[in-house]
């Protein structure tokens, strides 16, 4: 018996077949002793699944299990879903989409500013103010590169500066205001 | 602009604008100094016109020296003292000089020299550990006169 004929007597045992093949498939079972002894073995192995399977019940209906299901996949997506999530207020939406990008970058720009200007040599001269409250001195300022030290030299506004011998002031360590 | 993006300068921004508030709130702490104040003697005699006033330490008179004409340093008075945070105080150093140091919001400090009791100047600037302050002029001949103003501690 070819796989064909099998497969037909499959079928007409479960009731799939039509009045012509059915008819076809008795008159096999009819004829062939060996197709009649494969029909009862699988009648036989139908019989034992059907009576010996065991039966689940849902606690609940079909619809409501599924529907319970359809509605958590909708809850997880709806979570990652961008900008579904959040209940904020407009207002706080916009301040968070644009304020905090815009200041970041205010900030960065200063902190830059701020630290080219920490770096600048003359940062201690930006920092720095003079007040002179004598009419006869004027106040010359000069810093010391190695050694720390910020003076600053009061002199008579007579005083001739250029008269000072070369040696007296070097003028590379020597910055006037 | 991508969410990985948005994200990040959402996070910049926070990080950026955290370290401003502490950086502000850093630079505009108070303190109270613990200053220094000296009042030397610059001159090429080997010893000064007063038996009182005695030479500066070596290590000191070798910094002078890199920075003044000057051989050598007497020291007249040597006075330290605790400015207040955000208040005054006042530190006579001669008969004629005195000087007044505000601690002030920067962190800065005002420095203001009496001569006689009157105001001479004022000076405004930061004062940094490891760093000295000098206010000087010459004095008559060859000799001169400076204060040296350091920040010993502050807390």
């Amino acid at each position: 018996m070819n796989m064909e004929a099998q497969l037909k007597m499959q079928a007409y045992l479960d009731g799939e077949l039509g009045p012509s093949e059915a008819a076809e498939v008795q008159r096999l079972l009819e004829q062939d002793a060996q197709a009649r002894q494969q029909f009862e073995e699988l009648r036989a192995v139908r019989s034992l699944l059907r009576d010996n399977e065991p039966e689940y019940r849902l606690p609940e209906s079909r619809e409501f299990y599924w529907s319970k299901i359809s509605q958590a996949i909708a809850r997880a997506e709806a979570q990652s879903a961008p900008g579904r999530e959040d209940p904020a207020p407009a207002w706080a939406l916009l301040l968070r989409r644009w304020l905090a990008p815009v200041s970041a970058m205010a900030m960065v720009f200063l902190l830059a500013l701020a630290g080219l200007k920490m770096l600048s040599p003359n940062h201690d001269y930006a920092m720095m103010e003079i007040e002179n409250y004598s009419e006869d001195l004027m106040v010359s300022t000069f810093r010391h590169p190695t050694e720390k030290v910020v003076v600053f030299w009061l002199t008579p506004k007579t005083y001739d500066v250029a008269a000072k011998p070369a040696e007296e002031i070097e003028q590379d360590e020597l910055m006037y205001q | 602009m991508t969410r990985g993006a948005y994200n990040f300068l959402q996070r910049l921004g926070a990080v950026v604008m955290a370290a401003t508030m502490m950086l502000w709130s850093f630079g505009a702490s108070a303190a109270n100094l613990e200053i220094n104040l000296k009042l030397i003697w610059g001159t090429n005699d080997a010893k000064s016109p007063n038996p009182k006033h005695k030479p500066v330490s070596p290590e000191l008179t070798n910094k002078l020296r890199k920075i003044f004409q000057w051989k050598n340093y007497f020291e007249v008075n040597d006075v330290t003292g605790r400015v207040p945070s955000r208040q005054s105080k006042k530190f006579r150093l001669s008969d004629k000089c005195e000087i007044e140091i505000t601690e002030m919001e920067g962190p800065k400090v005002e420095i203001k020299l009496y001569g006689e009791g009157k105001v001479v100047n004022k000076i405004t600037k930061p004062l940094l550990k490891g760093e000295s302050v000098f206010i000087g002029a010459e004095d008559k001949g060859e000799n001169s006169w400076f204060i040296m103003i350091s920040l010993v501690n502050e807390d």
